[in-house]
């Protein structure tokens, strides 16, 4: 309660210290040195020294026998002196101290806590001698730590350790800032934050390297007839600098950040979510993927300064390599879809090579729930789609959802007809990968040793080049190729192999489309397999419900494009519907309208669309019109 | 300055009662089409079949398998219909999969031609030639409906946006006119000669990420150039004489907007029916949109509709309509019903 009560104070005197000093030098420093206001407040700022002072000067050179202490746990900070100090701490370090008693060591420790003289040298605490009397005494700084601290609170000490110079290198390693995705999810990460026994340590070493520019003017600046002080400052400097040089830029400036706004966490996230995503990104992690979507040739940090500055550098940068529908919204906007978006998207997928729009979208979904897949750096963007659907598929369905498969009639076996399930592609370490199924045919019809063959375009391919004259080699037709269809050539050596066909479907119902067949539709039979709930979204009260009750649910829904998209899908005949599958992941409102944040299967997975709640009812409702069995087509799934 | 083209605008909008529901005799999200004077119903079965209604009776036009959805298109002249069918329209969705496409004689009960395989199917020169597009190849197909010509085609070059999709105008049936769009993602309108083989820019955008419309009227090319929801531009509409006017050098601006219009222009004789942007929400991208009908001479322009609300501009034979909520409202034109109530006996 003590502390509560110094921390209400705190707050009047930081007020008093920052809002009306700079007012007053703002105005006019010399008219307003004559007045009350300034008068008054130079003087509480003296008169605290003054205090301060003589409350030290009454105890300096009473020596403190710790043989007349009864208990040294029955120590106590004097109320008067904590009350000086707290005053003298910026706001937001005292806000830490409000966890424990053990906390407000940790400042002390951490070399936070500051006297009206400065850095702190002195603690006046009290205590009861060996006839229960209450007595007051004073010890450095450094004494109190090892002597009071070490029984009362021997972590703090502990703790202190790990950020000792010889140390600070492998603390920080360990440490891992989390970027946040939701306003919600900063709040709960600066609760963490503040919570955490670090922080008084690291916003102590962002302190110190903030100060290095304001030390060295001072050093600059110091008469010749001050070598002690000079010395210390020199020291002070170094010890900046060694931090800095082990804490790396981007860390420097998010911990600032947090550290400014320990105390007003609303305010961190609140300005965290209205700056722009791109620079973040880059800071955490510069080869993301979604600056590769955005920004083609890597660690282009003129590129980011465009992404941030010319909101329409987004609309087809890098476009071409992202096969999708261009143009994508513009910075701003995807930077705020990002943001909100809860959708797993730490991969780069391309919907108009993928084939077929449903995969594109059920993949997404595969991808949200088991995202490891996706950690695999894969050559062909999409098989990012189609890898995870196939093996979905192929694992849970009988039918044609993924008939995408090399036949041959096998002689051993009296010429029976034999496929094996393939993508159009290279992956490591799967039965489906294209080179490794072309090699198991040609080693059951002519023999071929090797196990894998290699993909090979058809512009690279050079018969007469000599890597070329013996192997195996898939000849692939780019430009007529997506991940369902993909016709090739192959080549054992000089020769063509084409003892095989190829076949490729994928014919499915992404959502049920009839009674009978119900159970069916992949995200029915997902939501089977995989245990989630499968829940109809008829409104948006129910959407608003599930998707603050439910952190991990994704909203799936097929509707019209010309709905969805009308600026992009024009209808020229009565009931014209272009069904489109889409996800939304998040919702925006204003003024009682809302939004869905939200990625149709033809939008890259690094675009979403801010797209009118009205449209999506539209076009969901037009679909509905259409729909065999008139199913409202738009699910939580959760 | 602007206060003179605040009040000017005002002066100039002038605003449409309200718009009459399309009626129909039977569940309307079964009719593909209804012709202008209400004798001839087309309207499709789940179970793939195309049929027209028409004097109390019903013929089967096409029957394809089950589930398999149909668009139907005429001119505003309704001698030609287009019919494009996607099957497996619930199970193998592709935006850039090929549709076929057959055409019939408006009203005609049994003779159906097939043309081709595409997309986006549209009459030209008097009901005369067809075009469609083909998506995974990028080209725009030409067939002559009445004459044994070999079909025409032309690659686009867009390689930016595969779910890009030409509006396509002919001139004459060796000149055409399309949009494409360059690796900058600006939008052009092409003409190209068969005969000469050689292109030539009618106009091209301003900045990127604007879609570019168009439509004839009389001798002149009217565009309109909108930009896509996020894209800083204005939406205009223009005029630009097709003949005599050198490298197309003589263009008149006949409206602005300084928000993103949808656009998804109909022109109807001296009309152009759009979709305007009047007010914007940035906080939920969401424009109070509505029909505006502007006119090509006097300029003027008037609100056709007051939902806040419409996305689309659909032409059916002679009407104008829109959809809202799931249902249809007439914006331009009469729908003439046929009595076909059995008449009691005096």
């Amino acid at each position: 309660m003590k502390i509560l009560h110094q921390f209400y104070q705190n707050l009047l005197n930081k007020y008093l210290r920052e809002v009306i000093l700079t007012s007053l030098i703002l105005i006019s420093f010399k008219s307003f040195a004559q007045d009350g206001l300034y008068k008054s407040f130079y003087t509480l700022v003296e008169d605290q020294k003054t205090k301060y002072n003589k409350l030290i000067n009454s105890l300096l050179g009473q020596e403190f026998d710790s043989k007349n202490l009864s208990d040294i746990e029955d120590i106590t900070l004097d109320e008067n002196y904590l009350n000086l100090i707290l005053q003298q701490t910026p706001t937001r370090y005292t806000y830490l101290a409000t966890k424990d008693k053990c906390s407000l060591y940790d400042l002390l420790a951490a070399r936070i806590l500051r006297s009206p003289n400065g850095e702190l040298q002195y603690v006046i605490f009290n205590y009861q001698d060996g006839s229960q009397k209450n007595k007051k005494a004073l010890m450095e700084r450094e004494e109190f730590l090892t002597k009071v601290v070490q029984v009362q609170c021997p972590k703090v000490l502990q703790f202190r350790q790990y950020f000792q110079n010889k140390n600070l290198s492998k603390t920080v390693k360990n440490i891992k800032i989390k970027t946040p995705k939701s306003y919600e999810e900063c709040l709960s990460y600066m609760q963490d934050f503040t919570n955490d026994y670090k922080a008084p340590y690291l916003c102590k070493i962002t302190d110190n390297i903030t100060a290095i520019p304001h030390l060295e003017v001072q050093l600059r600046n110091l008469p010749k007839s001050s070598p002690r002080q000079k010395q210390l400052l020199q020291k002070e400097i170094q010890l900046a600098k060694n931090q800095k040089a082990i804490l790396n830029q981007e860390a420097y400036k998010v911990l600032t950040k947090r550290c400014a706004q320990l105390n007003t966490p609303e305010l961190y996230c609140q300005s965290y979510f209205e700056s722009s995503l791109w620079r973040q990104i880059h800071r955490v992690s510069p080869n993301s993927e979604v600056l590769q979507s955005f920004c083609p040739q890597k660690n282009s940090t003129s590129c980011i300064e465009n992404l941030e500055n010319d909101s329409s550098s987004c609309l087809f940068s890098g476009a071409q390599k992202t096969f999708s529908l261009s143009p994508r919204p513009n910075c701003k906007q995807i930077s705020r879809s990002l943001k909100k978006s809860r959708l797993y998207y730490q991969y780069s997928d391309c919907p108009g090579k993928t084939g077929q729009e449903n995969i594109t979208s059920m993949a997404r979904i595969l991808n949200h729930f088991n995202p490891k897949p996706t950690k695999e750096k894969l050559n062909n963007c999409e098989l990012y789609s189609t890898l995870p659907f196939a093996n979905f598929a192929l694992e849970n369905t009988t039918d044609r959802s993924w008939d995408v498969k090399l036949c041959f009639l096998d002689k051993i076996i009296g010429n029976e007809r034999v496929c094996y399930p393939v993508v159009m592609g290279a992956v490591a370490g799967s039965s489906l990968s294209l080179p490794k199924v072309v090699a198991k045919i040609a080693s059951r019809l002519r023999g071929y040793t090797e196990d894998k063959c290699q993909i090979v375009s058809k512009e690279d391919y050079k018969p007469a080049l000599l890597q070329f004259k013996s192997g195996c080699h898939i000849i692939k037709d780019k430009k007529n190729c997506n991940g369902v269809n993909c016709p090739f050539k192959v080549m054992l050596g000089e020769r063509e192999f084409d003892k095989f066909s190829i076949e490729a479907q994928s014919i499915f119902d992404f959502l049920p489309k009839d009674f009978i067949n119900e159970n069916k539709s992949l995200l029915k039979l997902f939501s089977k397999t995989s245990k989630k709930t499968l829940k109809k979204i008829s409104n948006m009260t129910l959407f608003l419900n599930t998707f603050k009750q439910q952190k991990n649910a994704l909203f799936v829904g097929v509707g019209c494009a010309e709905d969805l998209l009308p600026s992009f899908f024009k209808m020229n005949s009565l009931n014209q519907c272009t069904a489109l599958s889409f996800i939304s992941d998040g919702y925006y409102k204003s003024k009682g309208l809302y939004a869905l944040n939200t990625r149709t299967a033809i939008d890259h997975i690094h675009a979403p669309r801010i797209i009118p709640w009205g449209h999506i009812f539209s076009a969901i409702k037009r679909y509905q019109n259409l729909h065999p069995i008139s199913s409202w087509e738009f699910y939580a799934i959760y | 300055m602007q206060y003179i083209k605040y009040l000017l605008t005002l002066f100039s909008i002038s605003i449409q009662a309200e718009v009459a529901q399309l009626q129909t005799k039977q569940d309307i999200s079964k009719i593909r089409y209804i012709s202008s004077d209400g004798k001839f119903t087309y309207y499709q079965k789940n179970s793939g079949e195309l049929q027209l209604s028409t004097n109390y009776n019903f013929t089967t036009l096409l029957k394809k398998p089950k589930l398999t959805q149909y668009n139907l298109f005429t001119s505003p002249k309704e001698s030609v219909l287009i019919i494009e069918a996607i099957e497996q329209y619930y199970s193998n969705q592709g935006l850039r999969k090929n549709n076929t496409v057959y055409t019939s004689a408006v009203g005609e009960q049994e003779k159906i031609e097939k043309i081709g395989n595409g997309r986006s199917p549209k009459l030209h020169l008097d009901d005369n030639w067809i075009s469609f597009y083909q998506p995974q190849k990028g080209n725009i197909v030409f067939h002559n409906l009445s004459a044994k010509i070999p079909s025409k085609k032309i690659t686009l070059t867009n390689k930016i946006n595969p779910y890009f999709i030409p509006t396509v105008g002919m001139i004459t049936p060796n000149d055409i006119i399309y949009t494409d769009l360059n690796l900058k993602g600006l939008s052009a309108l092409i003409q190209y000669s068969f005969i000469e083989k050689k292109f030539s820019t009618i106009y091209k955008a301003k900045s990127p990420g604007t879609k570019i419309e168009f439509c004839r009227y009389q001798n002149k090319l009217i565009v309109g150039e909108f930009p896509h929801s996020g894209v800083e531009s204005k939406s205009s509409i223009r005029v630009i004489p097709l003949f005599k006017n050198k490298n197309y050098q003589n263009q008149s601006v006949i409206y602005t907007n300084d928000l993103n219009d949808i656009g998804n222009m109909v022109c109807k004789k001296n009309k152009v029916f759009f979709i305007r942007t009047n007010e914007y929400h940035p906080q939920i991208n969401k424009g109070d949109t509505d029909i505006y009908s502007l006119d090509i001479e006097s300029k003027k322009i008037k609100r056709q509709t007051n939902f806040k609300n419409v996305t689309q501009i659909i032409p059916m034979g002679n009407l104008i309509l829109t959809v809202e909520k799931g249902k249809y409202y007439i914006v331009e034109g009469n729908q003439k019903l046929i009595n076909d109530q059995i008449k009691e006996d005096n």
